[in-house]
């Protein structure tokens, strides 16, 4: 092989590899957004069935409940960071309570961190219906 | 020749990676969900006792949705109100319901079988996943 020769694939090997890099690493972060993404709005959505599964007409009680579900199964997750969390909407039987929550992706806390240097945050919300049988506090 | 072979190497390695890095989202999300939906039914009352979680309960519909992806992976439910201990051996998957206070926790945890049987030698890909539901409340 000419001097020429071997400097063509010396070039072409460095220019493929880092894409090829890139595009691994590409769909290595892409996995694991998803995972934060899935694991968020569980979260969420398990934090407005507990609201709505909560006496009617006591916000204090249903948001407390909907708070306890959404921290304890967020703090499961090393991934996640709480951001914030709230609830809203009628907390009358038959109504809709509607429940948003917010979260730092922690890619810092993963390998990926050396393609991805920063943290994302990302939202998802859940809007659950108390049953217009549900009693009030006794 | 020599490079054409190193790309279509480096070629397959990287789609190998990534077919692989999808197939663990997809059952990592299914785990998700399945706890999810399993957790909803330990919350809830028993037949028998309203006010007592059926923890028992929350296996089936678990197991329904898992076994619906974990390709030649067995799932075992630990008796109920016990935590999952370590990670157990490869292609096997721990369903655990236990009470955590006011709430109800389930974990699905371990390491499933992979269609290419010496990749779960090569790559620790595990799947842990808890969620956590407050028990649903009744009236007196």
């Amino acid at each position: 092989m000419s001097d020429g020769a071997r400097g063509q694939a010396l070039i072409e090997t460095a220019v493929t590899l880092p894409i090829l890099i890139a595009l691994l690493l590409g769909f290595l972060g892409a996995g694991v957004g998803a995972q934060g993404y899935v694991d968020l709005n569980t979260a969420v959505y398990l934090a407005a069935a507990s609201n709505a599964t909560a006496y009617a007409a006591d916000p204090t009680d249903a948001n407390q409940f909907a708070m306890d579900t959404y921290t304890h199964t967020l703090a499961h997750d090393s991934l996640l960071q709480d951001n914030g969390f709230f609830c809203a909407g009628n907390y009358a039987a038959d109504g809709n309570v509607t429940c948003q929550g917010s979260a730092v992706l922690r890619f810092s806390r993963t390998p990926l961190a050396i393609a991805i240097p920063f943290d994302p945050t990302i939202t998802a919300s859940a809007t659950a219906h108390r049953s217009k049988y549900r009693s009030v506090h006794p | 020749m020599v490079e054409f072979a190193l790309v279509v190497g480096a070629f397959l390695l990287v789609t190998f990676a990534a077919v692989a890095a999808a197939f663990h989202s997809i059952q990592r999300a299914m785990a998700e969900t399945a706890a999810a939906a399993g957790v909803q039914i330990a919350a809830s009352g028993s037949p028998g006792s309203p006010n007592v979680p059926d923890l028992a309960g929350a296996f089936q519909p678990t197991n329904a949705l898992l076994k619906s992806v974990m390709f030649g992976t067995t799932i075992v439910s630990v008796p109920a109100g016990q935590p999952c201990g370590q990670v157990s051996q490869p292609g096997t998957i721990d369903v655990c319901v236990y009470p955590d206070g006011d709430l109800v926790a389930e974990t699905v945890r371990g390491r499933p079988a992979f269609p290419v049987p010496w990749i779960t030698q090569v790559l620790p890909w595990s799947i842990d996943v808890t969620v956590e539901m407050h028990q649903v409340s009744y009236q007196p």
